[in-house]
Order: C-alpha cells, then structure tokens, then sequence
C-alpha cells in the first residue's frame, strides 16, 4: 500500500500521543496492588490504536509488536496475571521500541523488535500454559462487553486438557459471549469434544498464506463447525484495512483431541479452549468431558470431508454467505480484502458510529501546528508593539480617545496572556518519566531509590520545557549513580538504605524553580580541588582563592568528572557541562550547593518564557539599553557629594559599600566605549579618571546638585552595580533573537523594539561582568553559609500519611529504609500482619493499633518503614509518602502526647505527628511477643545518666531509649547547665552532645575532667560529627566512648558496659 | 539600450536587472532579485563593539534589521546621512536581516548579460589586502552606454564584515 506522507505524520503524532503516558502508567500500574482497569483499559487501548493504525499504514513490525504487546495486556485486562514487575519490564522495554519505531516510521521494519517481542511470547505463553486459552486476541470483546469479567476468570484457570473437569466455557456464556448457537444443530452433533479456536485470519493469510476458504475446508474435514464469530480491532473499517488482524473464533465439534487439533491444525495449544456441554442434552458431552472449540490455524490438514459445513452454516446464519462465519461483531469493513461478501448486519452500523461520536466529545482539545502558533504569537507580540506605539501617540486630553486606548491596552494585554498561555504546558510531562529512570537505574544498581516529586502542575513554555528533559535526566541519573550510595555504604554512613530524589517545581520571582536534591554522598569540595589540580584545569593558588560553592561549580566545567568508575548510566566527563550549557541556552542559571555525606542540592532557575521579558530600561548617552528584570535585584542612587565620597576604589575596582559588602561597580558608558575587555590598564585608568575629576569636583564645587544610579544585578549568586544615566522604567518587551552576524559580542543578548519604533539592545549582564573583568567578593556567600550553618539542627524528616486523618512524620535519621509494598502480599499469621520483604517474613505494625489515630488506608501502593535498629524484622505500614523536608526538630509536647510519640509539629501548616519509632516497635514486641523490657529494669539498680544535648528532639529520644532501659535521666540543654547539674546531682554516668551552645560538649566535659571535686564517671560523646578527626578530639578531651547520633542499641549496650565496668 | 550585433549573438540573449545606487560618486549595481525594498528615514541604533561597518539596527515594520555602512565595505571614507541616503534591504537569500546604507539610489537598469564582464579571481591577492575585499564583493562590471557599473554581490556583504574581524 502506497503511504500517504499526510497519513503518515498524522500516524507519528497520534502514535506518540498514545505512547506519551504510556510509561507512566505502566509504572503505576506496577505499583498498584490491585490493578486499576481503568488503567489498564487505558493502556490497552493506546497499544490497540497504534496496532490499528500501524497496521493500516503496513508498518508491519510496529503491528506486530504492538500486537503482541496487547495480548499481554489482554491477559491483564482479564486479570489472568497481575501486573508484576516482570510483565511491566518487557512491557516497557516494547513501549520503548514502539517510540523509537514510531518516531521513523518509514525505518521501522529495521528496528530489531525480536527479542522483545519473544519475550512477550513467552510470558503469554507461559501465563497460557495450562489454561483454556482465554481469547488474548479479541480485544474488542471487553470493550463491548459482552464478557463479564466473571466469565473471563473462569476460562483463565482452566487447562486445555479435554478430560480435565476444571470450568471451562460453556455453551451459555458462549451464547452470551456473541456466538450464534442452535441449540439444536448442537444436539445433532454427534462429536465427542467442543473447542473454541482462536484464528487471525489476517495473520494467516500473511503468515501461512492460508485463506479463510482453506480453513473452512480443513476444520470441515476433522469435525463440524457449529458457530463462528468475527472480531476486529480496527475501529472503523473503512480505515483500517486489511491489514488489520481479523480475529475469528470458531466453535468447533470435532473427535480429535486438543493435542490433535493443535497437530493437524497449525494451531497453538493456546489458541484452543475447550467447552463444557452444560446442557446435558448432547449425550456425548456429559459435563465432565469438556467440548473444546479451537481457534485457528490450518494449513495442512490432510483430511478433507466436507461435513455439512453449507448446512451448519446456513442453519445459523442463513442470509451469509457460505465461508462466513456468524457473527460479524463489529463494522465490517476491514474484512473487506477477505471477507467481501459479509455484509455488514445493519443495525450495528449506528452502533459503531455512536461509538466513534462518543470519542471524538471526549477530546475538547485541538491539535494546533507549532508554527501557526508561533506565528500567532509573533503578531501578538507586533500588537504590543503597536499598542505601545499607540499609547505614546494618544493625547491624553482627549477623554474618549483616552478611554480608547485603555481599552485597547488592556485587550492587548490579555489577549498577550492568554496566547503565551497556549504555549504553557505542565512540567507534569516531563517530571513523569523520571520515576522509570530512577527505577531502572536503582535496579540495575541495586539501590534502593525513591523519588518524591512536586509541582507537577507547574507551566513552562513549550520551548523550555522541550529543551529541559536532556538536562534534567542526565541529573536524576547522577543522583542515582553517584549520589545515592549503595545501600550498604549508607547504612555505614548511618543513613538510611533507601535514598531520595527529591524534585520540586516552584513558580518565584517570575522564574520556574526546579529543585532536585539527593541525600546521597554529596560533592566533597576536596575531591573537586584535588581533580581540577590534576587536570590542569585550575591552579592551587587560584583554587585557594576561591569559595566553596566556586569549587562546586567546577564540576559544570567540560571536563569534569569526580565519579571513580565510569558507569554505563553515567559516564565521565560530559556530564554536567552539558546540563549547565542547556540550562543557560535558555536564560536560567543553575546552582550547586553540597553538604558533603548530606547529599546535593541542585537548583535550577528558568525563565518562565522567552518570547516575552520584563525589563529595565536604562539610558546611557541618549541611547536606551534593556536589562531582563531577572537579573536585577534593586536600583541605588547616590545624590550629591555621594557619588564622590561612597564610591571607593579597591585596587583598579570601583566599588560600593552596600549594606556592608562591597559590590563592586561598572560603569556602562566605559563599558560601551571600550569594544575589548577590559584590561588591568583599562580598570585603573578608568577608576583614576574618575576619582581625579571626582576630587576636583568636591574640592571645587560646595553645592554638588547631582543624581547617581545605578542598578544592582546578579548573576547566580555574585552581584555587581552597573551605572547608568537614567532609568526609563520597566517594560514587558518581545525579544527579538540577536542578529547572527552580532552574536559575538558578548556584552548583548538580544534586541527588541521599543515604544516609539526605535531597536533597543538587550544586555547580556553576565557578559558585561565578563567584559569589564568585574572581580567579585564572595562575601555574599559567606553570609548565606553562616545563616545554614545556624540551622546545624535541622534534620531530614520523613513525612507521611497512614490514616487519612493525620499528617506523621519521622526523622529519616532513624530509618533503614522504606520499602514499597504490594498490600496484597500481606498475610496473616497468628492474628498478626506479616508480608515478606528481602525474603525475610517482617512484622507490620499499624500505627493505629499502637495510637489513637485514624486507620490506615488501603491503597494501591503502599510503603513499609523499616527502622534502623530492631531486633525482629519489623516495619511500619504507611499509605503515602508526602515528602523528605529538612525541618529543625523543634517539637511540641504539650500539645498533644501519646505513648510512643515524640511530639508535635508544624510542617506545612499542618500539625504533625512525630512517632519514636523505637518505642513503636518496642511496644509491638510487646504486645506480640510479651517482649520483657521490663525485666531489663529489674536487672540494673537505678543508676543516674545525665544527658546534655541542646536539640529537644534528640534528648527526648535518647531519654525515652535510656528509661526504658530502666535508667533515671537528668537532662541539660548545654554544656553550662549540665556542669551545674553535675554539681547538684549524684551522676553515674555522662551522655553529652559535643555542639551546644553557650558551652560545648568538649568544653563541658574538660571542666568536668579538670574539676576535682567531680567524682571520675563515665561519659559518652554523642554527637554526628563523625569524622576521624572530630572522634580524636572528643577522645582527647576525656569521653570514653564516641557514638554517632542515634544508633539506639548501640547507645543501650556502649552504656550498659561502661556502667558495668 | 541597443544591442550590439557580435559574434556573440549565439548566445542566448538573457537580460538582468540591477538595482543602481550611487555611492562616493561611482555607480553599483545589485541585482534586483536580491532587492527587497528601500527605505528613507531610518533611525538607527548604534551597536557599540561591532566593527564600524555596522552602522546599527533599524526597525521595519517590527522586525529589526542590521544595516551596513557600504562605503566602508568598499574601501571609501564613510560619510554622514543626508537626505539623498537610503537603505536598501535585502532578501534574505542574500543573508539574515539586513540592508546597506547608499548616497543616493539610481534607477532601474535592464541589461544584456553579454554586457557583463565577470571579475576573474586572482589568486594572487592575499586574504587580507584591500583589494581582497573589494574582489570578493564585486561581481563583475557592466558596459553601459554612458558609464561603468559596477556589479555588486549582496549576499556576500554580511560575510565581508566578519572576514573583516
């Protein structure tokens, strides 16, 4: 068939529309326990379509694939198999194939879609063996639902075995299911066995080149055909052509076995199910011998004896022609190459129409062309042009033209809006393919990894958007891969096994943040110096110079690469380079910023369009510039004497002191005059021409009359001021893309064209720092990172719903892992929960039989957390995971307290629950088990530990592990009050953060050491500052243990032996 | 104009039309397929840190167009605009957005292609020299009754300036 080039693109774009979400709901579906038949509804139909219309287009392997691919589904759809991951798998890796097939259709056949497709042979296959063939290929049929799903289920369990007495079809749900019977032709058939065969015809005919006559022919000759009924993905005939699998199933009496059939008949096994006679009448058939009726397939068979085909068929059907079958389920045209002479039941021609007619309602969407739009949103640009001509040309005194031009301005307005609208698409679309590659990549790993993503609903323009998936893929996959430590080396770290991604969408200041974190390793700054030293990239000396977060800014050099092992996801070297350059091709800036062991912080800021910008206008010498408002930050002015005396020169740098940091300062007009950059010479000599005739002017002049501005921009995270003339005022502009033949100058980014028709040049503020060589102080920084180093006592929190009532949350400190379940897998042993997770059967709890709190809700998938340190597997079931935040840890008691919490909070406005993980479990175990903590309180006398630890939530927790050891706990907020404490109470032993304020665990416990009066106890160094270093120290200074924030067990036992000593 | 019976009459009579313009007294001449339109009265904005020969940007019914100062290409004094100067624009065939600045513009000529005498690269003359320039923008000259014109190729004005840089 000759391919329409117009059918063809049309074929692409429907066929990736289908295939668009197709991933992401084949990851859901893999997490949901039960199977949502929506859901697998909606896949399957995608899978259908594009088989239907690839099948039209004769894009055979696509067909084929596709086709395959749906049968599985069916299988689903049938819920013969539950989407595990192992279908999911090989469903997925055919999605892929079908993407890249359908991108270049005309290629496809070249595409090697074997394995895949074997694959999913075989997993039919084996979902097949052994039951009676439920009809994979009729995929129409749930549509019409003409099955129930009762019926369905009852054919999946049963075995081809004629002789086996598991259900089967029976006449009845046949009847129902479509098929023509009478009843009595049925009791004249004198055959032992009744089978339902499946037959593709279309593929038949291809495949074997058996035509639907040579099957008629061959069937009649082993047995009698009593019904048959035709079936047809194709959903409008007079498109799908003949192309399309024509599907056949024939009800079939016959004396051979299934074995036989599948023998003489070219059948597979899987395509022959047998039928049980329910009805009794047909003495052959007693219940137990089940009629198998088989599908297809033909070719050879070597008896030929016609019996009473003509007769059987025109019995049933008589208005139809002789090799036709019965029914004809659905609009018949795509029988048309075969099966001409069917004609078509009228009354099923309204039915599929209205059928069609429902779909085309469901969509209120239209498909526009990209350029059309474009075009759109070039003249909506030249209107605001014209409207802001027009607004200048308006005599203001004239009310109604006044009122006019009001109008028109705000129409113009809006309509600007709502066409930059048309272009906006939700970073849903692109969020929702990260969930696959984390998965794939954590698999291949075997890492535990789960993503949390936010801000799905947030809109980028098209533009952005289509240019982001490359970057931010190649990011989750170093989150995955170096980031995220395996499990093991996190559990060393004293993390928890499961990593998170953490990737959030915000709207701010006009620009889409795009955040990514990781809790994994982090970037080491050292690491960074050490590779960029031997990789000739930067000098030691200028290293030194330079801040933390310059450092971490070397990884986005070309290059660069910290990664040990090249990995086949990640590779070395092109890497973030790549991202970085995207990411600034499209106006947005990107940061790093690392705690190292903590993990990474990745932020991206993207301009939320790039067709339209606010702007600052600036003048300087009579000409106008534009300034994206983006990068400024606030506009200064100096009046008078100022300008002379606050302007300071430090070296060759002018520079400002503003609010106690110094910006430095660049002055545009020198900027312009001088077309090279700016040389050492060029500095100094600018800043003494200005500082000489700024004395002059001050030892000269007494009354000084004079205006100075100029606007403070950033770029990332560095600042500088640029003097300007005048500032115009801010406009909305349309960007004009920079002439080619001026793109290297730096200094600009592109043109537009102002109100009164003149072109005004965009600056580029990054090239202009660039160009006048500005040296920046990194003071801003230094402040930032005092603000974080503040917050030392903010800890990641995991938050999460169990019931549907209230918000949980618990430190992430505490947790091994979190391990995502299948609720389903749950079973019940003893009146207790348990499910298998790594193959060790572990303990649920559910917080509700623990708390008074609201029952967990069932849903689809489900998550278990694992604590860190339990002595039975245990885990807590949870419905929804909200977030990972990072949140100080400042806990309300008061306000609501319960056994096993360990208070409340706020986080995002709502009020948390923060549960002691431990006491959770110890409870459980107690309550199962009749776990003896309290013969533990019996084995010590009461001995006097005091802690100091100036974070509330680690005192309580601590406290709460040391009590319920049996041990009486005196607590101290810092090194101070503890020493009091020590003066004022009988202390067996000393438990003492190091970090506290006012006076440090080191400090308080020298005093402790040094202080003769203070009996020799004990005292352990509980801190997470866990580097050698740090643990050298805290031994130095007298504790006699080091442990690291919060091992409970440990902590139990180090305090237990020292005690004991 | 007349045509002169030669013995290259064989050849296939084509005619051309070139769109004259006078510039530091001499003629030129460009193709008038590669002529878009031509305009009085721009204002331009200047570009600081382009080579001289780009005199600026100018808007034409809201799309920006770069215009170059030809007299600069072509090896003459630049000159102030005065009311005879106009910018002639271009297709973009012959480059992106762009136009060139001329003294005065002429009339419309048709002529024979056998009046044509196309300039012969000459190997000799370096890459740098001015007259480099000058052979890489002349096409060639035309015999006219009264006077030379001198054929230029607009679609390498724009790749004159960044040779130039």
């Amino acid at each position: 068939m000759q391919i329409d080039q117009n059918m063809l693109n049309e074929f692409i774009v429907e066929a990736r529309e289908h295939l668009e979400n197709i991933e992401d709901d084949f990851l859901a579906l893999e997490e949901q326990d039960v199977p949502d038949p929506n859901l697998i509804d909606k896949v399957f139909r995608s899978i259908h379509s594009v088989k239907g219309s690839s099948g039209f287009l004769n894009l055979n392997a696509i067909t084929r694939l596709a086709h395959v691919m749906e049968a599985l589904l069916q299988k689903m759809r049938e819920k013969v198999i539950v989407p595990e991951s192992i279908y999911i798998d090989t469903l997925l890796s055919g999605s892929d194939l079908l993407q890249t097939m359908v991108k270049d259709p005309l290629h496809s056949e070249h595409v090697e879609i074997q394995g895949v497709y074997d694959r999913l042979q075989k997993l039919i296959r084996s979902v097949e063996t052994g039951s009676e063939s439920p009809d994979i290929l009729n995929s129409k049929d749930s549509d019409d639902s003409t099955q129930g799903p009762a019926k369905r289920s009852t054919k999946e369990t049963q075995t081809p075995d004629a002789s086996d007495n598991s259900p089967c079809f029976t006449i009845d749900n046949l009847i129902e299911s479509g098929f023509y019977i009478d009843e009595a032709f049925l009791k004249d058939i004198h055959h032992p066995y009744l089978f339902v065969l499946d037959y593709d015809l279309t593929l038949l005919n291809q495949q074997m080149d058996i035509c639907p006559e040579t099957l008629i022919k061959d069937l009649n000759g082993m047995g009698t055909i009593i019904s048959v009924k035709w079936e047809s993905p194709a959903e409008d005939l007079s498109v799908d052509f003949a192309t399309i699998p024509l599907y056949c199933q024939v009800l079939y009496a016959t004396n051979l076995t299934e074995n036989d059939i599948s023998v003489v008949l070219q059948i597979h096994m899987d395509h022959i199910h047998p039928v049980l006679f329910t009805d009794c009448s047909t003495p052959q058939c007693t219940p137990s011998t089940p009629v198998s009726i088989k599908k297809k397939s033909d070719t050879f068979s070597k008896q030929t004896g016609p019996k009473e085909v003509n007769t059987s068929l025109q019995k049933n059907r008589p208005n139809h022609a002789k090799k036709s079958s019965n029914e004809i389920k659905l609009p018949a045209s795509s029988l048309s190459k075969k099966e001409t002479e069917n004609s078509l039941p009228p009354e099923q021609r309204p039915q599929a129409s209205n059928h069609s007619q429902v779909h085309r309602e469901q969509s209120d969407t239209i498909r526009i062309g990209v350029d059309i739009l474009d075009k759109i949103m070039n003249l909506a640009g030249e209107l605001v042009l014209v409207r802001n001509q027009h607004l200048l040309l308006v005599d203001k005194t004239d009310t109604r033209m006044a009122d006019n031009s009001q109008r028109l301005d705000m129409v113009t307005s809006e309509l600007q809006e709502a066409i930059m609208r048309t272009r906006m698409q939700p970073i849903g679309t692109l969020f929702g393919r990260l969930p696959r590659i984390v998965r794939d990549i954590s698999k291949k790993c075997q890492k535990s990894i789960i993503i949390i993503i936010n801000g799905h609903e947030v809109e980028l323009d098209k533009t952005i958007l289509e240019s982001l998936p490359d970057p931010l893929t190649h990011i989750i996959r170093n989150c995955c891969d170096h980031g995220i430590e395996s499990p093991v080396d996190r559990s060393k770290a004293g993390k928890s096994e499961t990593g998170y991604i953490n990737v959030r969408a915000y709207h701010e200041a006009g620009q889409i943040n795009i955040v990514i974190e990781d809790d994994g390793r982090g970037i080491d700054p050292q690491r960074i110096r050490q590779s960029a030293i031997k990789k000739g990239l930067k000098r030691e000396d200028e290293l030194e110079r330079m801040s933390e977060k310059e450092i971490l800014s070397l990884v986005m050099m070309p290059g660069f690469s910290t990664a040990e092992k090249t990995t086949e996801i990640s590779g070395r070297g092109v890497g973030m380079d790549v991202v970085r350059a995207a990411v600034e091709q499209l106006g947005g800036s990107i940061e790093l910023d690392s705690r190292v062991g903590q993990g990474l912080n990745i932020h991206l800021r993207l301009p939320l369009t790039l067709a339209i910008i606010p702007c600052l206008i600036v003048q300087v010498n009579n000409e106008k510039f534009a300034i994206p408002e983006v990068n400024v930050e606030e506009l200064v002015s100096l009046y008078d004497d100022e300008i002379y005396t606050l302007i300071e020169c430090n070296g060759d740098q002018e520079v400002f002191r503003l609010r106690k940091q110094l910006l430095p300062l660049v002055r545009l007009n020198e900027v312009l005059k001088h077309s090279k950059p700016f040389t050492e010479d060029d500095r100094s000599e600018i800043s003494e021409n200005y500082r000489t005739v700024g004395l002059d002017i001050l030892n000269n002049n007494d009354d000084i009359q004079k205006i100075l501005i100029f606007a403070v921009l950033k770029i990332g995270n560095q600042r500088f001021g640029l003097i300007v003339d005048e500032v115009i005022g801010t406009e909305e502009i349309v960007v004009n893309p920079l002439h080619s033949s001026v793109k290297p100058l730096t200094v600009y980014s592109g043109t537009t064209i102002m109100g009164d028709g003149t072109v005004a040049l965009i600056l580029d503020v990054n090239g202009i720092a660039m160009h006048a060589g500005v040296r920046f102080t990194t003071e801003i920084e230094k402040t930032n990172q005092d603000n974080r180093s503040s917050k030392t006592d903010s800890h990641r929190i995991l938050l999460f719903n169990s019931g549907k009532e209230e918000q949980f949350a618990v430190p992430l400190l505490l947790m091994r892992r979190v391990e995502l379940i299948d609720p389903e897998r749950i079973q019940t042993i003893g009146g207790n929960e348990y499910i298998s997770v790594d193959n060790i059967p572990t303990l649920i709890i559910r917080l509700e039989k623990l708390l008074d709190v609201s029952e967990c809700q069932t849903s689809e998938k489900m998550y278990l957390l694992l604590p860190k340190q339990s002595h039975r597997p245990i885990g807590i079931l949870v419905s929804k995971l909200i977030d990972v935040i990072n949140l100080p840890l400042v806990l309300n008691k008061e306000s609501y307290m319960e056994e096993g919490l360990l208070g409340t909070a706020i986080v995002n406005d709502y009020i948390t629950i923060f549960i002691d993980i431990y006491r959770l479990v110890e409870s459980a175990e107690k309550k199962i088990f009749g776990d003896t903590i309290i013969d533990k309180n019996e084995e010590k006398e009461s001995r006097t530990i005091l802690l100091a630890e100036d974070t509330l939530f680690f005192q309580r927790l601590v406290k709460g592990h040391l009590t319920s050891m049996g041990y009486e706990v005196i607590t101290a907020d810092n090194g101070a009050e503890a020493l009091e404490k020590m003066k004022t109470h009988n202390i067996d032993m000393i438990i003492s953060d190091i970090e506290m304020p006012v006076m440090d665990g080191l400090e308080f416990l020298r005093a402790v050491r040094s202080d003769d009066q203070l009996p020799y106890v004990p005292a352990i160094a509980l801190t997470s500052l866990d580097s050698e270093k740090d643990r050298e120290i805290g031994l130095k200074a007298g504790f006699d243990a080091y442990e690291v924030k919060v091992d409970r067990d440990r902590i139990v036992e180090v305090v237990a032996k020292l005690l004991s000593k | 104009m007349n045509r002169i019976p030669s013995e290259t009459q064989k050849i296939p009579k084509t005619k051309r039309q070139f769109c004259t313009f006078q510039l530091a007294g001499h003629s030129f001449g460009v193709d008038i397929l590669d002529v878009k339109e031509i305009i009085d009265e721009v204002t331009l904005t200047r570009i600081h840190h382009a080579p001289p020969e780009m005199m600026g940007f100018v808007n034409i019914r809201g799309h920006v167009h770069l215009v170059l100062d030809l007299r600069l290409l072509l090896n003459f004094k630049s000159k102030s605009t005065d009311e005879s100067s106009r910018v002639i624009l271009f297709h973009p065939n012959a480059g992106e957005s762009f136009g060139v600045m001329v003294d005065q513009i002429g009339h419309m000529v048709e002529v024979e292609e056998n009046l044509i005498e196309y300039r012969v690269a000459d190997e000799n003359l370096s890459g740098i020299s001015r007259d480099y320039r000058k052979a890489y923008l002349e096409k060639g000259v035309c015999k006219l009754k009264n006077k030379l014109l001198i054929i230029l190729n607009a679609s390498t004005f724009l790749h004159a300036v960044d040779v130039k840089r």
